[in-house]
């Protein structure tokens, strides 16, 4: 049977991201290194939330570090709980888990992202920069307003520095917005169907299922798609 | 009483859609090859996720076809929910149907596909046909190490 194993994590720092939202960095009381794939995630047991199945987060930082990084936002019970964990407290968690992340290695690459979907997508783009990366990235991001992006300032200098990363910013439900935003939602019928491309979406049931029905209606193969929904904890 | 399978267009799809299509319903009540004895079933590869002790569980077995690579029988199980059982029984059909599935499009059957040829799937009960894709994934994966292992 495949269940990825439990182990105790401590919680080593704490980031508040945006008003809602923090990033964990957990380390692994065992001392072992976490593995995993950038796009997996974890699932975080907590008792006292009466959750036996757990809940599942994705890994927002990139491998080769002594902590796995789980970047949370606080809208259900179980991540408000979560986000009021201190540094030093203890959780338990699973190994790494999930298949969302390209398996080609030449490929170009199309993220579409919604809100707290940008986690492990954070974590893809990382790592393919990290080295002499020549595959093309395009990451189209949505949120409802400008100052409720996630990790902007990083995205900005990870688009500054290197040449094959595009990103657009789309902003739902804010007026007056300036040159460097598209207003309006991300409208995958406009996203190009390319050659040796693959598409990789992330956020809501909604925002998935609609942004997954855009590219087949733009000609875009399902084996060329692949998708990650979060659902609120 | 409350008829759970009373079937609203206007609502599918919808986040605060709790009914189901005709599509689940038909899935759930004549659910499409489940394996109910595995001992006497030899497949080529077998996968299985979820815990039993604390919520849903779901089996896949796959027979591969090696010259095409295309999986020409799924069979499942799962202790799960009327949407695992009818997302799952939808997701073998179209595994298996025609000449079979690919194993490289048999990796990207995503829970999209599988609730689009449902008609829809209330987004809460989303999760449920996460499950049975895993499943899949697990038991391609356990097909190519052993086919792999055996080469």
């Amino acid at each position: 049977m495949h269940q990825p194993s439990k182990r105790i994590f401590k919680i080593v720092g704490k980031k508040d991201e945006l008003a809602n939202v923090v990033t964990l960095l957990l380390a692994p009381t065992d001392g072992i290194s976490p593995v995993f794939i950038p796009g997996q995630y974890i699932n975080v047991f907590i008792p006292e939330n009466n959750t036996p199945e757990g809940k599942s987060y994705s890994i927002s930082n990139i491998p080769g570090s002594d902590v796995i990084t789980i970047t949370v936002k606080s809208i259900g019970e179980f991540s408000k709980f979560l986000c009021a964990m201190n540094v030093g407290d203890t959780l338990e968690a699973s190994d790494p888990y999930g298949y969302f992340y390209s398996e080609q290695n030449n490929t170009s690459l199309v993220f579409l992202a919604a809100g707290i979907g940008i986690t492990p997508i954070m974590s893809m783009i990382k790592d393919l920069l990290k080295e002499n990366n020549t595959r093309k990235i395009s990451l189209h991001y949505s949120n409802a307003k400008v100052n409720s992006i996630l990790f902007k300032d990083e995205l900005n200098e990870l688009e500054e520095q290197n040449q094959n990363l595009k990103v657009t910013h789309c902003i739902t439900q804010e007026k007056n917005i300036t040159a460097e935003y598209k207003a309006g939602r991300i409208v995958p019928e406009d996203i190009q169907n390319e050659q040796n491309t693959e598409y990789l979406i992330c956020g809501s049931i909604s925002f998935v299922r609609d942004m997954w029905d855009g590219l087949r209606k733009n000609g875009i193969k399902e084996e060329c798609i692949y998708t990650e929904a979060f659902f609120s904890h | 009483m409350i008829n759970f399978f009373k079937k609203n267009k206007t609502e599918e799809n919808n986040e605060d859609s709790w009914l189901y299509s005709d599509n689940v319903k038909e899935h759930f009540f004549n659910p499409q090859n489940c394996l109910t004895n595995e001992e006497e079933y030899d497949a080529d590869g077998y996968g299985v996720v979820g815990s039993a002790t604390c919520g849903d569980m779901m089996a896949v077995w796959i027979k591969v076809n090696e010259e095409t690579n295309a999986i020409y029988e799924c069979k499942w199980r799962t202790f799960g929910c009327p949407s695992a059982i009818a997302s799952t029984s939808m997701m073998s059909v179209m595994v298996s149907e025609n000449e079979g599935m690919q194993l490289s499009r048999a990796k990207r059957l995503t829970p999209e596909a599988i609730i689009e040829r449902l008609v829809g799937l209330p987004d809460r009960k989303y999760h449920c046909s996460v499950l049975g894709h895993l499943a899949l994934r697990e038991a391609i994966k356990n097909y190519e190490t052993l086919y792999a292992s055996a080469k």
